[in-house]
């Protein structure tokens, strides 16, 4: 198995390459992070729905629209990069494609346990320490190959990521980034200053656990003109606009099993639900004003939070 | 007929994408089969190709979502979609529930009178899954 240990590469690189692979025909592990911020939406993402695009222009993110699956995220050189392509026919891959996550995710979760965080897979693809979300990870059929693409969130921008979605009151925008924070968890708290390389040259070692020694190489001129074109498509309005998933109801999944739900708005007044699989966590009664939000306490429901 | 978890309809027609072809002279439904969805897992979304839109034999013509992978959908025939089952594209669990009955999911018109001739009869599909089980990791 081939491995490029990329290091920084632009926005759109570390989402191209694993593309050019697939496209390709090339299996291969990829590690890396992007040097700029940039969006990210999963193939059935629906751009208009998910995304604030008028921020997006205003802050000059970059939008893209990769072929696996999962959501929206906003990702920058905080997260590190581990994506792995195999050809459809590899005797790896299970028949199920998702039971591969527990092998795909394996060194990313040695390299949490190396500082002493105990992290265990969420299925079908969160890395879970504590019940907070330390990785995200998603995959897809592209071309004749698979990619499994995830990252290591050693630090986030909760602040920017709830500002990129497209949210339907400031108050909902709050209580995002709140849930956020409450069930992710950043490996830098827990990292006591080590350095990115270590992180990268562990996962590396976690791979060859799973395939052997792997061949180390570097981007040659096919991958890097595949990665280009595939830039160009995967970043074109066209592509970005395609009609994905939508609900008439704003509802966000902030980790795996739990979302944040718009219910039927009321006059001057909006519900929102925190749903855990599929149990009621927190209700959040809100009466927006002039200059601020009002949070009522729902009885009956196991606990509610301040979303000022 | 019953092969392991899985229903293999007899009177259908099947490929090695999993999906089941169901001849009605120049028109045909196409959906997945029992082991087809299994194999996908939970759908939570389908995309697919336009009615109108041409689909060629081992080309895609749309993608499912399930959990966190994305897969393509491998068109079994030539044809013109003449409907997409408006059922499953708002709830694609149908496909779940009733792969053989209200799962389906397009309707095509066939492109030539032996598009048949590549695919699996029942017995021949079950031979199929039975070698992919035996051979799964």
């Amino acid at each position: 198995m081939d491995i490029y240990n990329l290091g920084i590469v632009s926005w759109w690189e570390s989402q191209c390459y694993y593309h050019a692979l697939a496209y390709l025909g090339r299996e291969g592990i990829i590690i890396c992070r992007p040097a700029e911020p940039y969006v990210c939406l999963g193939l059935h993402n629906d751009l208009d729905q998910e995304i604030d695009q008028e921020f997006c222009q205003s802050t000059n993110l970059p939008l893209l629209r990769r072929e696996t699956g999962g959501g929206v995220v906003y990702l920058d050189s905080r997260q590190i990069f581990y994506q792995m392509v195999l050809h459809r026919e590899n005797n790896l891959l299970p028949l199920k494609r998702d039971r591969l996550f527990a092998t795909f995710l394996q060194p990313a979760m040695d390299v949490c346990r190396s500082f002493g965080i105990e992290a265990e897979l969420s299925p079908p693809a969160d890395i879970k320490a504590g019940g907070r979300k330390c990785s995200g990870n998603a995959a897809g059929d592209i071309g004749q190959a698979v990619a499994y693409v995830g990252n290591l969130i050693i630090d986030f921008d909760f602040e920017l990521m709830s500002r990129v979605l497209k949210v339907p009151t400031p108050a909902y925008r709050r209580c995002f980034r709140k849930a956020m924070q409450d069930n992710i968890l950043v490996l830098a708290d827990k990292m006591n200053g080590a350095d990115i390389d270590v992180v990268e040259s562990e996962l590396i070692s976690g791979f060859e656990r799973i395939f052997g020694e792997l061949d180390k190489r570097f981007l040659d001129d096919e991958l890097k003109d595949m990665a280009a074109s595939i830039r160009d498509r995967l970043t074109s309005y066209e592509w970005l606009s395609m009609p994905g998933r939508r609900s008439r109801l704003r509802r966000i999944k902030i980790v795996e099993g739990l979302y944040l739900q718009e219910a039927e708005p009321g006059r001057r007044t909006n519900v929102l639900t925190l749903i855990r699989d599929g149990e009621i966590e927190d209700v959040h009664v809100i009466e927006e004003s002039c200059s601020n939000s009002v949070l009522h306490k729902v009885a009956g429901t196991s606990s509610i939070s301040t979303i000022f | 007929m019953q092969i392991e978890n899985w229903q293999v309809q007899e009177d259908l027609k099947y490929d090695s994408n999993n999906f089941w072809v169901e001849i009605k002279g120049q028109q045909a439904l196409i959906g997945l089969s029992d082991y087809g969805q299994w194999v996908i897992g939970d759908i939570l979304y389908l995309d697919l190709a336009p009615e109108g839109a041409t689909i060629v034999r081992g080309e895609k013509f749309g993608s499912v979502e399930s959990g966190k992978w994305v897969g393509n959908l491998i068109a079994p025939v030539n044809g013109r979609v003449l409907e997409c089952n408006p059922l499953v594209v708002s709830e694609p669990r149908q496909i779940q529930v009733d792969p053989y009955g209200t799962g389906w999911i397009l309707k095509v018109e066939l492109a030539s009178d032996d598009e048949i001739g590549s695919l699996l009869d029942h017995a021949e599909y079950a031979e199929f899954i039975k070698e992919q089980v035996k051979n799964a990791v």
